[in-house]
């Protein structure tokens, strides 16, 4: 991660070719020759970039590692065809929120918070009235109020059932055989 | 009705005189309560610590508005600088019914710090991978006495065991 890290724009390194590509890039939008004649702060945008860079990088690495987590999670959950006290367990932490899937969208939630966070900040930066170079602006008290706080939302009911499909398919297969195997030897069995 | 009140009498008296069952039975009811009181543990201390972290970044807050020209920059209103000095924190309170299921609740964090040099995804599932074997052995909460030691009570009780 490290690497792919360092190969994307450093937002303190003004020797860096992407961010050279950028700064043309905008000095041309804007049509001017140098960044501090910017209406803007070039500052943010190179910060931002960066941001979503590294957010790419992130996303590449984590990804693989969701998954190899689904898959064994896929896989467990069919192991219920054969043992039914495994769906039994992935059902009730399953719906009882405290399983790997739950977390898995406590994280998700808690990223997408930090990156809309950040992104707002390094916007507010870049076009809330500063100047490249200028560290010292300081946004108002309104828009630190704006930003609001993280607020976990639990899954819904239907989104936790797909989750559990194959758990509740296995569930639906080993009532339907229980019912089949009691059913027919039923009637075999003699009462004392 | 007078039947049934007979067939109910006999089988207490049959359980009753049956020390083998009456055991089984007060160790499950002993798991149970331990099952119980494991996945109420783990939700009021998941609880407790959320409302410290709450009261921790209030209060950090209010010192930051407090002390503002004395102690931080004095910059701190300038956006990049705020995240660096604004205790931002993500929160995942507990399920009500956690103390009837732990799951894999233990081994995940339910808090995560906000900030702009890392990401809130973190090693904390390379122990799932690690370790998948605690997907199958879990805790001993309640839904574990429900799952596993209810189907054995039952044999017990309606077998003549021991």
């Amino acid at each position: 991660m490290q690497d792919d890290r360092s190969k994307g724009i450093d937002g303190h390194n003004p020797s860096d070719k992407r961010e050279e590509e950028l700064k043309q890039k905008v000095l041309a939008e804007y049509k001017v020759d140098s960044v501090q004649q910017l209406p803007i702060n070039f500052d943010g945008i190179v910060m931002q970039e960066d941001e979503e860079y590294g957010n790419q990088v992130w996303d590449k690495h984590f990804g693989k590692n969701y998954a190899i987590l689904q898959e064994q999670k896929n896989v467990y959950q069919l192991s219920g065809f054969f043992n039914p006290f495994a769906s039994l367990q992935s059902a009730s932490m399953g719906f009882s929120g405290s399983d790997m899937l739950h977390h898995l969208d406590f994280l998700r939630q808690a990223e997408h918070y930090r990156r809309d966070l950040i992104k707002t900040l390094n916007d507010k930066h870049a076009y809330g009235g500063s100047k490249t170079g200028n560290w010292s602006w300081e946004a108002d008290n309104s828009f630190y109020k704006a930003i609001k706080d993280f607020e976990y939302k639990n899954l819904l009911f239907a989104t936790a059932l797909n989750l559990y499909l194959i758990v509740m398919l296995c569930l639906a297969f080993w009532v339907a055989l229980a019912t089949l195997i009691v059913t027919l030897t039923a009637k075999k069995i003699k009462l004392v | 009705m007078r039947n049934l009140i007979v067939i109910i009498q006999n089988r207490f008296r049959h359980f009753a005189r049956n020390s083998f069952k009456t055991v089984s039975l007060i160790l499950f009811i002993g798991a149970a309560v331990y099952g119980l009181q494991n996945g109420y543990g783990l939700f009021q201390k998941q609880n407790k610590e959320i409302t410290t972290i709450k009261t921790k970044n209030e209060e950090y807050v209010q010192k930051i508005v407090a002390d503002r020209y004395d102690k931080l920059d004095e910059h701190f209103k300038e956006p990049f600088i705020a995240i660096w000095n604004a205790p931002s924190t993500a929160i995942k309170s507990p399920s009500s019914l956690m103390p009837f299921t732990i799951g894999q609740a233990e081994q995940f964090g339910y808090y995560k710090q906000v900030t702009n040099w890392s990401s809130t995804f973190d090693s904390d599932l390379a122990e799932e991978i690690a370790n998948p074997e605690r997907l199958t052995s879990g805790t001993l909460d309640f839904s574990f006495v429900v799952l596993y030691l209810l189907p054995v009570l039952v044999i017990v009780l309606l077998f003549n065991i021991g």
